[in-house]
């Protein structure tokens, strides 16, 4: 089934306060992981399209990541960050660990063409969604990786930026303002890029 | 739909620049592009039963005390080894949780994509008699490619006869052959109608759990936990349900098993001495998994005589009210002296004719023997006699 655009679950949805009881019913029983599983896979499920070569990899990542993240809740402190954190830190090791003979890539290309969201028979709004994506693609492919990587988390994945911070083990203001300076930097090119 | 600030806040909360709103924007529609990508549900499966089937749950956690608290607790535990606490050992004992906690695990159990399971429950049978009735009862699970089981089939042998009953569920249709009445049931009354004490398909434990999850819910205090026990070596959870099935004097135990939530028994025995009737006892005694592929041929099959009976399906009395656009109910219009039902739906559908509403309300009845017949569940006479049945009991309805 078609996934509705708009439909991500983003930062201010999610209750840290239901993560804090997710996590610890899961602590205790490991098949109430399946809950966090369920709240998170897709969120995952789109940074790892973004860090592998094929939705095969990024499938068995996927798997990866959360069997990792079971077997290692025991070790899980709530005072010490997020949940979402925690999460994308074990699939950020992961997707590194994946690619440790390979350069580090985080691409855009993650989406088939075939799967946008597009009316095929309307032809103008292919063609501007085309557009739209060219430029995207534009924008995005002029940043290094750790920047897209940035841009994935918030805007692909939905972390906050305090969550963000704590996947990238950076501080929470250090990680704003990378984020706000590479978005600066988005804007001043921004304009070479519009028709 | 939320708005962008409101999506951003915190990069568009202390920002006023259009550039950047753009630029936010457009980052934005990256992520509906992102968002249309869906984890393929056959490896979404695949994740959730390796998950599931985890090996070693994470223990308890627990939480790091300050020192002083630790040092507390460490004399507290010296003080309470030395004074030789009666029953301390108890303290570490296994520990039941809800009702509804045994019951949400139990109905979560599934098997992996395109796998099957194959349980051989014994049972025993006591009813009053010197000599208890003992047997088996057989059954197959099979899942489709997403994990959720599709086919099953059951067979219970007890005491002298060969067969004591017969089920058999393919997707959305279910069969079962009552040897006692040498009748058929075909769905979708057959999983409901209980050819002994409890339903049709008892031993797909998952299904039992939803279906006591839902009478835990309506009635709590007909579904309670018992203390956790162990049964043939394994911990089990155990949960005691009264007046089952509609049997108020009936008392069923369910024992799952305490780390894979898979239904290791039951006891049915009569909780009143004023009503008795035969207690049963079924217990696991293999359990064994394999891929679909190696199920055996026509194990889906009901196998019933050719010569039994095939009661005729209930009409569909929920079709009344679709064919008829009429906020009837039919079910007090058949409880009362009132006009036919024809006459009825004439009301508000005022070109219905009598051969128009009896096809609308044996429709999925005629279905479902149709396909009961095509798969060989049933012969081709078997049908045309119940298909004849069914049309003469739904003319009666709709003319009276």
């Amino acid at each position: 089934m078609p996934r509705v655009a708009g439909a991500l679950p983003l930062p201010s949805g999610d209750s840290p306060r239901d993560d804090v009881d997710l996590v610890r019913a899961a602590q205790i029983d490991s098949t109430a992981f399946v809950a966090l599983y369920e709240r998170y896979r897709d969120r995952v499920y789109w940074y790892l399209l973004t860090r592998t070569d094929t939705a095969e990899d990024a499938d068995d990542l996927l798997q990866l990541v959360f069997l990792k993240a079971l077997d290692a809740l025991t070790h899980y402190r709530v005072e010490k960050g997020p949940f979402p954190a925690w999460l994308f830190g074990i699939a950020r090791n992961t997707a590194a660990t994946f690619h440790a003979r390979r350069p580090p890539t985080v691409a855009w290309d993650l989406v088939p063409e075939i799967l946008l969201p597009v009316d095929e028979h309307d032809l103008e709004a292919r063609l501007l969604r085309q557009e739209d994506l060219s430029r995207l693609r534009q924008l995005f492919g002029s940043l290094d990786a750790p920047k897209r990587e940035l841009l994935v988390l918030r805007f692909v994945s939905g972390l906050t930026i305090a969550e963000i911070a704590g996947v990238i083990g950076k501080s929470e203001a250090a990680t704003k303002k990378q984020l706000m300076r590479t978005l600066h930097r988005l804007k001043e090119h921004y304009h070479d890029y519009t028709p | 739909m939320t708005t962008l600030p409101e999506r951003y806040p915190d990069i568009l909360a202390d920002h006023h620049d259009p550039a950047l709103v753009c630029v936010v924007a457009d980052l934005d529609r990256m992520r509906e592009i992102a968002t249309a990508a869906i984890v393929p549900p056959r490896r979404d499966a695949a994740i959730r039963q390796a998950l599931y089937a985890r090996e070693s749950p994470p223990a308890p956690y627990r939480r790091a005390l300050p020192f002083r608290q630790r040092l507390a607790t460490l004399a507290a535990a010296l003080l309470v080894t030395l004074i030789g606490v009666g029953g301390y050992q108890r303290l570490g004992g296994p520990t039941s949780v809800s009702a509804q906690t045994v019951l949400r695990r139990a109905a979560a159990v599934h098997l992996a994509p395109t796998q099957a399971v194959h349980l051989v429950y014994s049972v025993t049978v006591t009813n009053g008699a010197p000599i208890a009735a003992i047997g088996t009862a057989d059954a197959w699970l099979q899942a489709g490619a997403g994990g959720a089981p599709t086919r099953s089939a059951q067979t219970l042998i007890v005491g002298s006869t060969s067969l004591s009953g017969r089920y058999v569920q393919i997707g959305a249709h279910v069969y079962a052959y009552n040897p006692m009445h040498h009748a058929i049931l075909v769905s979708p009354e057959a999983r409901a109608t209980p050819s002994w004490l409890v339903p049709s398909d008892l031993f797909n434990g998952a299904n039992l759990a939803r279906d006591l999850r839902v009478l835990a819910e309506r009635s709590p205090g007909q579904v309670r936990v018992g203390p956790r026990q162990t049964l043939a070596g394994r911990t089990v959870d155990v949960i005691t349900v009264d007046g089952w099935m509609n049997r108020p004097a009936q008392r069923t135990t369910f024992y799952f098993d305490a780390r894979t939530y898979a239904l290791r028994g039951f006891d049915a025995v009569s909780a009143d001495p004023s009503y008795p009737t035969a207690s049963w006892e079924a217990r696991l005694s293999s359990e064994d998994t394999v891929a679909a592929s190696a199920v055996p041929a026509n194990t889906f099959m009901l196998h019933a005589p050719a010569t039994a009976r095939v009661v005729p399906p209930l009409p569909d009395l929920g079709a009344f009210a679709r064919a008829c656009r009429s906020a009837v109910d039919i079910r007090v219009l058949l409880a009362s002296e009132s006009p036919s039902l024809l006459s009825v739906c004439r009301i508000t559908a005022p070109r219905m004719t009598e051969t128009g509403l009896a096809t609308a309300l044996d429709a999925s009845g005629e279905a479902a023997l149709a396909t009961a017949a095509a798969t060989g569940q049933i012969t081709a006479a078997q049908a045309v006699s119940a298909r004849a049945a069914l049309r003469a009991r739904v003319s009666l309805l709709v003319q009276s």
